[in-house]
C-alpha cells in the first residue's frame, strides 16, 4: 500500500479557497507531513472556479493531483463541487460538500438549462461512483457563528479535521490559523472553524 | 497605500522571505521561491511586468527591500523595460533580475538576443512557461527562445530548486557572461513546498555600481570593427570560436559557445536519479514533469531495467554525459512538457552513435505535444516499453463515469466578469451600438477579454497585449466599410498602447478606442503601474500619469472621460465618438471594484446590495438576458438578484425599465 493521500479543495475565487489550502498544506508540512501542494487559481475574477491540491505521504512527488485521483474533496461551493468531484474523484473517496449555493453561470430566460439542486448534485456525486457523501452546512454555521459567509471554508476545515476526515489535530490546525490568518478576519475564523470542529457528520 | 494588493497576494507572499538565517524550513509558494533565490543571490536591481503564475514574485522582493534598502525593485511598464532596466544594473556590475510569464519572453526579445552576444554578467531572467495554457494565451515553449538567443535554460523540478536554480544562475552568467533563463512551469508556478534557505550573499548586492566610461565600444554592436564586418558579426564569430587573432585580442571578455557548454555540462545538478544507468531503458527528463516520471516508476510492478536522468538544463545538453548514458542503451524515453525540444537534440545526439536505441517521446508518437503531462500517461508508456505493468491509483471507472454525467449536465459556461465590474457596466453601453451598427471589436489582452462572451459580443479578436488597437488601425486602411471599434486596458496602455495609439492618429485611421481604466493591473492581482494608485512597488508616493492627458497630447479627434456605471451618459458618449471622424478615445474611468471593496471596507459599494421589487418586475428580463450581471439569477420564472454576489453597484437599476430594481432597505 503506497503511503499518499490527495486532497482537493474547491470552490469560487472569493471564498477563501487558496487561503484554506494554504493554512491546511502549511499545517501539514509544520506535523513534519512530506506535503506538496499546488492552485489552480482563477486569476482574480471573482466566482470562478478555484481548486487547490494538497498531496502528502512518503510516496508523493509531484505536487498536482490527477483525474481519478483525489481520496478527499472540500467542496466550498456545491455545484463546483460536482463539476471538481466528477473529474478528480477516486472511487474509495470522500466528499464533504457545503450545500450553500453561489449560482453565477451564464444563464438567460431562453435557456432551458438551470442550475441542479443540491440534492441532485449529491445524487450525481454518489452515482459517479464516490464512496462517501457529506452534505453540510458550512455557509449557515459561517453566518451564525462569524456573521460572514466567507468564513464558510474554516467551517469546512473544523468539519474535516474535527471529523477525522484529515489528519491534523484540531489544536495544530487552529493555531496554523492564527498564525496565518489576517489580523481582522482572526476572530472570525476562529469562531468559524471552532463551530466546524463541534459539528459531526455522518 | 502601500499594502495596494496585499489581501491578494499574501496568498503567494511572507514577511519571513528576507531572514538571514541559513538552514530555515520553509513551507514556501513558488514566487517566494523564486523571490528568495533572487535574495540569495545578492540581487540589486529586480524589475518586472506583472504575469501570472509569478506575478507576486516582485511583492515578495519588495520585502526584501525594507530590510536591505539597496535593492532597486519596480514594477515596469512592460517587459522589455523590465529586462533593459536589469541590463542596466548589470552593466553597472551588480546582479539583475526579471521575473515574467511565457509571453513576457516575446515582448522582451529584441533586447535579449542583442545583448546575449556582448556579455552581460550577472543577469537572470526567470519564465512560467504555462502547459494547458491554464493563465495564458498561448503554450508557447520558450525553450527555443534561449537556444535562439544562445543562452542557457535551467530547468528546476522542485520547489528547493526553484530557489537554488536561481543562485546557481547567477553564478553561471557571472562565469559565462551570458544572461541565463530559469524556467518554470505553471503547476510548480502555484505550487507550494517545503524549501530549505540558504545563506544571502551580502557582498554581491551591496557592490559599487561602476560603469566604465572609458571604453565605448564595449556595449554597442556597432563598433570596434568597420568594414566589411559589422560589430555584431565580429562578436558572433567570437563567440563560436571563429574569429582571427586581432578580432580576439579586441573582444577577449565576450562570451563563448564552448566556455558556456563546458560549464553547463560539469553542473552538478545533471543526475541520475533512479537506478545506476546500466539499465537498458533510461528516462530523460527536466523540470517538474521528473516528479511525474518518479512518482509513475513506483507505481510499475517492476522497473529494475529503467533508469532516470534528470537534466538540471535543457539547453545546452552536456554532450559527453549523455553519450555515455546513450551507448549501449535499448530504449530512451525523453519526457518534458510542450514540445520535443530535449527530445529533438538527444535524437540529433544520437547520430553520434555506432549502435542507436529507439528513442521514444513526443516524436515518436508516444506523448502529447500539448497539456501538463500526468504519471499515468508516461507510466503507460514505460509500462510498456520495460514489459511491465502500470498499476493506476485512479480508478478509470470513476473518471470515465464523471466525465460522461459532466457532458451529460451541459455545465460548461463562459467566464464571465466579476459582479459590479466597471468594464461589465461599458461593455453594457456599448453593446447597444454594436448590436445595432455594423461594428468590428478588436479586443485586447485584460479581463475585457471577455467583450467577447456573451450577453456582450462586442468583440471578435483579442489575442495579445497591446495588439488591437493597431490591427484595428490596419482593418479600416484596409477598407472595410465597417466602422471599427478597440479596446485596451489601462496597464496594457502603458504597456504596448502608446506606440499604437501614436501611429493611429499619424496615420489618420477612423477609429474608436474605449480605454477600459480600473485603475490597476487587475487581472494579475491589482499591482500599480504609471497610471494607478501613485505609488512605485515599494509604495513610494510618485506621480500618475493620467491617460486623458497622453490622448490629448496625442491630439486625438475626440476625447471623453465618463464614468461607466452611469449608464445614459456613457451611451451617449459612445454615439458622439462614434459618429466623430478620426481617432476617437473614450476612457470608460472607475476602479476595479475588488480594490473599491477593499479600499471602503465593505462589500457593498453603496451599503446595501440590490434587490427586484417582486410586484413591479414585469419580467421583461433585460437585466437577465441584455444587463447580464452575475448576481442576477433564474428563479421561478423571474429574475431575482443574489445578495451574496451582488456589490450593490446599481448598474441594474438604471438597465430596468420599469423600476424594478433598488437598493435593500434596512428595516
Amino acid at each position: 500500500m503506497k503511503d499518499r493521500f490527495n486532497l482537493i479543495i474547491c470552490g469560487l475565487a472569493g471564498q477563501g479557497v487558496a487561503m484554506c489550502s494554504k493554512i491546511l498544506s502549511t499545517a501539514l508540512a509544520n506535523m513534519g507531513k512530506n506535503v506538496l501542494a499546488t492552485d489552480i487559481p482563477s486569476v482574480t475574477h471573482r466566482h470562478a472556479l478555484t481548486i487547490g491540491h494538497i498531496r502528502w505521504g512518503q510516496d508523493v512527488y509531484s505536487n498536482r493531483i490527477s483525474e481519478g485521483e483525489a481520496d478527499l474533496l472540500l467542496a466550498i461551493e456545491p455545484f463546483q463541487g460536482l463539476q471538481v468531484g466528477l473529474h478528480y474523484m477516486n472511487r474509495n473517496g470522500a466528499v464533504l460538500i457545503n450545500d450553500w449555493p453561489i449560482e453565477t453561470r451564464y444563464i438567460n430566460s431562453q435557456d432551458n438549462v438551470r442550475y441542479p439542486s443540491f440534492q441532485e448534485i449529491c445524487g450525481y456525486l454518489v452515482k459517479s461512483g464516490v464512496e462517501k457523501v457529506y452534505p453540510v452546512k458550512a455557509t449557515q454555521l459561517a453566518l451564525k457563528t462569524a456573521n460572514n459567509s466567507i468564513a464558510a471554508n474554516m467551517v469546512t476545515l473544523g468539519i474535516a479535521s474535527g471529523n477525522g476526515l484529515v489528519p491534523t489535530p484540531v489544536q495544530v490546525l487552529r493555531k496554523t490559523i492564527e498564525q496565518l490568518s489576517p489580523p481582522g478576519s482572526l476572530a472570525g475564523n476562529l469562531a468559524a472553524f471552532d463551530a466546524g470542529v463541534a459539528h459531526k457528520v455522518r | 497605500m502601500g499594502n495596494y494588493a496585499k489581501h491578494t497576494f499574501d496568498k503567494y507572499s511572507s514577511d519571513d522571505i528576507a531572514i538571514d538565517s541559513p538552514g530555515t524550513e520553509l513551507f514556501i509558494s513558488c514566487n517566494e521561491a523564486v523571490a528568495r533565490g533572487a535574495i540569495e543571490a545578492g540581487v540589486r536591481v529586480a524589475a518586472s511586468y506583472p504575469g501570472s503564475p509569478l506575478a507576486y514574485v516582485i511583492d515578495n522582493l519588495v520585502a526584501a527591500a525594507k530590510v536591505f534598502p539597496e535593492m532597486h525593485v519596480e514594477w515596469s511598464s512592460n517587459e522589455k523595460v523590465a529586462l533593459e532596466v536589469a541590463i542596466g544594473g548589470t552593466m553597472c556590475g551588480v546582479r539583475s533580475f526579471t521575473p515574467m510569464k511565457n509571453v513576457g519572453m516575446n515582448v522582451l526579445l529584441d533586447a535579449l538576443v542583442s545583448i546575449s552576444t556582448l556579455g552581460p554578467s550577472g543577469l537572470v531572467l526567470v519564465i512560467a512557461d504555462d502547459p494547458g495554457a491554464e493563465t495564458t494565451g498561448n503554450e508557447q515553449d520558450t525553450r527555443f527562445l534561449a537556444k535562439f538567443c544562445e543562452i542557457p535554460v535551467l530547468e528546476p523540478s522542485t520547489m528547493q530548486e526553484c530557489k537554488d536554480f536561481i543562485v546557481r544562475a547567477f553564478e553561471l552568467s557571472e562565469e559565462i557572461k551570458l544572461p541565463v533563463i530559469v524556467r518554470v512551469t505553471v503547476r510548480l508556478g502555484y505550487g507550494r513546498q517545503r524549501v530549505v534557505l540558504g545563506p544571502i550573499n551580502h557582498e554581491a548586492r551591496q557592490r559599487v555600481a561602476r560603469f566604465d566610461r572609458n571604453d565605448p565600444y564595449r556595449w554597442s554592436v556597432m563598433a570596434p570593427f568597420r568594414y566589411p564586418y559589422a560589430g555584431y558579426a565580429k562578436q558572433h564569430q567570437r563567440f563560436h570560436e571563429e574569429a582571427d587573432a586581432e578580432v580576439v585580442a579586441k573582444v577577449q571578455s565576450l562570451p563563448t559557445l564552448k566556455n558556456m557548454t563546458e560549464k553547463i555540462a560539469a553542473l552538478t545538478e545533471h543526475k541520475l536519479i533512479y537506478g545506476n544507468g546500466n539499465e537498458p531503458i533510461v528516462v530523460i527528463t527536466a523540470g517538474l514533469v521528473t516528479q511525474e516520471v518518479i512518482e509513475a516508476i513506483h507505481n510499475l510492478q517492476s522497473s529494475d531495467n529503467i533508469s532516470i536522468f534528470k537534466l538540471a538544463t535543457s539547453y545546452p545538453l552536456p554532450y559527453r554525459q549523455l553519450m555515455q548514458l546513450l551507448k549501449g542503451k535499448k530504449e530512451v524515453l525523453v519526457v518534458e512538457e510542450i514540445e520535443p525540444f530535449i527530445e529533438e537534440q538527444i535524437r540529433s545526439m544520437a547520430l553520434d552513435l555506432e549502435k542507436r536505441p529507439r528513442i521514444i517521446g513526443k516524436i515518436s508518437g508516444h506523448l502529447p505535444y500539448t497539456g501538463e503531462l500526468d504519471r499515468g500517461r508516461i507510466g503507460r508508456v514505460l509500462a510498456e516499453i520495460a514489459s511491465s505493468t502500470y498499476c493506476d491509483p485512479c480508478s478509470i471507472k470513476t473518471v470515465e463515469k464523471g466525465k460522461d454525467m459532466l457532458k451529460e449536465l451541459n455545465i460548461v459556461s463562459p467566464r464571465r466578469f466579476c459582479a459590479g465590474c466597471p468594464e461589465h457596466a461599458a461593455l453594457y453601453a456599448l453593446k447597444q451600438f454594436t448590436q445595432s451598427q455594423a461594428i468590428i471589436g478588436c479586443g485586447d489582452i485584460g479581463c475585457y477579454e471577455m467583450a467577447e462572451n456573451p450577453p456582450f459580443r462586442v468583440t471578435q479578436s483579442g489575442i495579445w497585449m497591446g495588439g488591437g488597437l493597431s490591427i484595428g488601425t490596419g482593418m479600416y486602411h484596409a477598407g472595410v466599410s465597417d466602422k471599427v471599434l478597440a479596446l485596451v486596458g489601462d496597464s496594457t496602455f502603458f504597456h504596448t498602447g502608446l506606440p499604437a495609439l501614436a501611429n493611429a492618429v499619424y496615420n489618420k485611421a477612423n477609429i474608436l478606442l474605449v480605454v477600459m481604466d480600473n485603475g490597476t493591473t487587475g487581472e494579475t492581482g491589482h499591482q500599480p503601474h504609471p497610471g494607478a494608485f501613485g505609488i512605485t512597488a515599494t509604495g513610494l508616493p510618485t506621480k500618475v500619469l493620467d491617460i486623458v492627458d497622453i490622448a490629448r497630447a496625442f491630439q486625438v479627434d475626440f476625447l471623453a472621460e465618463v464614468d461607466p456605471f452611469d449608464v445614459a451618459e456613457m451611451t451617449r458618449t459612445f454615439r458622439e465618438a462614434l459618429d466623430t471622424p478620426g481617432v476617437s478615445v473614450v476612457v470608460s474611468r472607475r476602479i476595479c471594484t475588488l480594490v473599491a471593496q477593499r479600499q471602503q471596507k465593505n462589500r457593498y459599494l453603496n451599503g446595501t446590495p440590490c434587490m427586484i421589487d417582486s410586484a413591479r418586475c414585469v419580467s421583461c428580463n433585460i437585466c437577465i438576458d441584455q444587463y447580464a450581471c452575475p448576481a442576477m439569477k433564474w428563479q421561478d420564472g423571474k429574475p431575482t438578484i443574489d445578495p451574496e454576489v451582488c456589490v450593490g453597484c446599481m448598474v441594474c437599476m438604471q438597465v430596468c425599465p420599469n423600476n424594478a430594481i433598488g437598493l435593500e432597505v434596512h428595516q
